[in-house]
């Protein structure tokens, strides 16, 4: 179940198909571009919740936790000719007050089609005329807000929002097609990090990390004469690396105490990103579409903001 | 706490309340009814120039040195975007949305000042609403003038907004680009739409097609990408829209959002709008038509309306919440 609203109940999910995102931050971490990082969405999710339980007859209805399947990512970029480095375009700014050029801040940007699956809490299954409230909202809503920083420009014709309840979850998966769900792997992580501590002890999930992202060209035979490629991630699917949340690296300050915060209202922390790898995976090939949802936890103890799976 | 201990907020950030699309390039032949709609390509040109640029003295006025240096070879390579000959009508589509423009900051630290920039904005939504903004923008879709280029030499432009079930038809030509007087039925109808979205009355998402007649074959002008560090391979690229193998031409949504915010004509000894930007900044010409020392910069303004009560006058107060509706990111440091 969610670990912000451990007290209500997981009684539905809305799927919002095929959203059009464009310049969305493609830059997910300090490490990691092409994909917006999963905070953006988990956070988005979040903003979408605390405005649809404003709404009148929703009240007690609360949102958390988000599939991402992603149609269609185009990276903004620029490659002069393959084998070249790809680089980011870029935006040019106004002028600056003299009428002099502004300087470029680096961006990287994307435009993404993505499907979201969103699990719907509160204390009583909802009505039908709640049911029909909550899709009609929500259709609106997520148009008039940001998803990873970029603008939602557009939601499917026909069917833009539909809610299923929860034991009927696996009925999304049709509506999914095609795209790509983006999920976790912890295992192939852990396997890859004892894979290559059978080689060497010392061998520790960082090495295992940057090895996913190695090709090791070895020859054949004695003479050189022929090559193979080789990557640790042959045959364990389409593994990329992920940020999945943040770890504290300073006390948390109380509201208002940290200079230049974005807001004052909360307590705040400097953080820095945690790594892992993901996984995009066809949807028919989850066997549970409810176990990849992604949400959002705190644990206070080891200051570690994460985003995980439901661990049930 | 007493209004003249008010300071900006150190961090303060605005998101744009007309979400604009890119525009996507496409074409038809206004002579055949039957034509399909087809996508406008970029291509790719590789093309001898010739020296064209201003020579040294020394070169110019040696007969020796110059026609070898006039004959070399100017090689280049650049994209290029143009109808097919059977084809004579630019279609651009965009979508416009309207966010309510409530005032609230995307990010503020500093909640006493909130709540002062948000009672200035409620201020102004009463008593001048946001009527004149609607109608200007509306009269920016209508006449064109976000094709940029493209609007120069068509001989016809028609221009076609829909909103849920309803739709308008508007000929741009109609509406001159430096005046905001125009007295058009369909045009306030549109302003009203503009105007409920801004209110919050309703969500509205504008979908815009512009037809523009400009000859067969004629060059069309996407976008020209901003690269870095491209090395000397490609001098010129232009945007492509969606899926990059088709080549599919396009405008930046920041380029159309630029022509939509064209309505600033309050700057001192106005002769024609400018974009609404924080120092009336117009890249084109190089030159920031609000300078901080006139006192007519944004930033002038709006600390003396919200920190000092000084209300400027309404057609600086359009400005000021224009350059709000445009979003930005306008805290202070305390380092300027």
């Amino acid at each position: 179940m969610s670990f912000i609203y451990s007290n209500l109940s997981c009684i539905g999910y809305v799927l919002i198909k095929k959203i059009k995102i464009i310049n969305a931050n493609a830059i997910s971490s300090p490490l990691t571009y092409g994909f917006p990082a999963i905070t953006g969405f988990t956070g988005a999710v979040h903003a979408l919740s605390r405005k649809v339980s404003q709404i009148d007859g929703l009240d007690d209805v609360r949102l958390d936790g988000v599939l991402i399947a992603c149609h269609e990512c185009q990276v903004q970029t620029y490659r002069e000719s393959s084998y070249k480095d790809f680089t980011f375009i870029q935006t040019r700014n106004p002028l600056k007050k003299d009428g002099k050029t502004a300087s470029i801040i680096e961006e990287g940007r994307c435009h993404l089609t993505v499907s979201l699956v969103i699990g719907i809490y509160a204390d009583d299954y909802l009505e039908d005329e709640q049911v029909e409230l909550l899709n009609n909202k929500v259709k609106d809503l997520i148009q008039q807000q940001r998803i990873a920083g970029g603008s939602v420009m557009g939601l499917d014709k026909f069917e833009p929002v539909s809610f299923l309840e929860q034991e009927d979850i696996s009925k999304f998966v049709p509506k999914l097609l095609p795209a790509f769900v983006l999920t976790d792997a912890h295992d192939s992580l852990q396997a890859i990090t004892q894979q290559l501590q059978a080689k060497n002890p010392n061998a520790t999930a960082l090495d295992a990390l940057l090895e996913t992202a190695t090709l090791h060209h070895v020859p054949n035979d004695e003479h050189g004469s022929s090559w193979s490629v080789e990557s640790v991630k042959k045959g364990r699917g389409w593994l990329v690396p992920i940020p999945v949340g943040y770890q504290g690296i300073s006390p948390k300050f109380d509201a208002g105490q940290m200079q230049n915060a974005r807001n004052s209202e909360y307590p705040s922390q400097y953080v820095e990103a945690i790594y892992s790898l993901g996984k995009w995976v066809f949807p028919y090939s989850i066997e549970k579409l409810a176990t990849a949802l992604w949400y959002q936890r705190y644990d206070e103890t080891q200051d570690l903001y994460l985003v995980s799976h439901k661990s049930d | 706490m007493a209004k003249n201990d008010l300071k900006t907020a150190s961090v303060l950030a605005f998101e744009r309340v007309l979400d604009i699309s890119d525009a996507f390039f496409w074409q038809k032949d206004s002579q055949d009814k039957e034509s399909k709609t087809s996508i406008v390509t970029v291509q790719e040109k590789s093309v001898r120039g010739t020296i064209s640029n201003r020579l040294k003295n020394a070169i110019a006025n040696n007969l020796v040195k110059l026609d070898p240096e006039t004959q070399k070879a100017n090689l280049q390579k650049v994209d290029a975007s143009s109808l097919d000959e059977s084809n004579d009508t630019l279609v651009a589509k965009f979508t416009c949305k309207v966010l309510p423009f409530t005032g609230k900051p995307n990010v503020c630290n500093d909640q006493d000042y909130q709540q002062a920039l948000m009672a200035v904005v409620q201020d102004y939504q009463q008593n001048q609403g946001v009527g004149e903004l609607a109608k200007r923008y509306a009269t920016n879709i209508v006449n064109a003038r976000w094709l940029w280029r493209n609007r120069v030499g068509a001989e016809t432009i028609t221009v076609m907004v829909s909103f849920n079930d309803d739709a308008l038809m508007f000929n741009a030509k109609d509406f001159a680009l430096n005046t905001f007087n125009h007295d058009d039925k369909d045009l306030a109808q549109l302003a009203k739409w503009i105007e409920s979205g801004l209110t919050g009355e309703k969500f509205v998402i504008l979908s815009v097609v512009a037809y523009a007649k400009i000859g067969y074959g004629q060059e069309v002008y996407p976008s020209q990408e901003l690269i870095l560090d491209t090395g000397n391979k490609k001098s010129k690229v232009l945007y492509r829209v969606g899926d990059v193998s088709k080549n599919h031409a396009g405008m930046h949504s920041q380029k159309v959002s630029n022509a939509i915010r064209t309505i600033d004509d309050w700057y001192p000894d106005a002769k024609f709008p400018i974009a609404v930007e924080p120092y009336g900044a117009v890249t084109t010409l190089g030159v920031a038509f609000r300078q901080p020392k006139q006192k007519q910069d944004f930033y002038s303004l709006f600390d003396n309306w919200v920190l000092k009560g000084e209300v400027p006058d309404i057609n600086q107060q359009h400005y000021v919440m224009g350059v709000l509706i445009r979003g930005g990111v306008f805290g202070e440091s305390g380092k300027e």
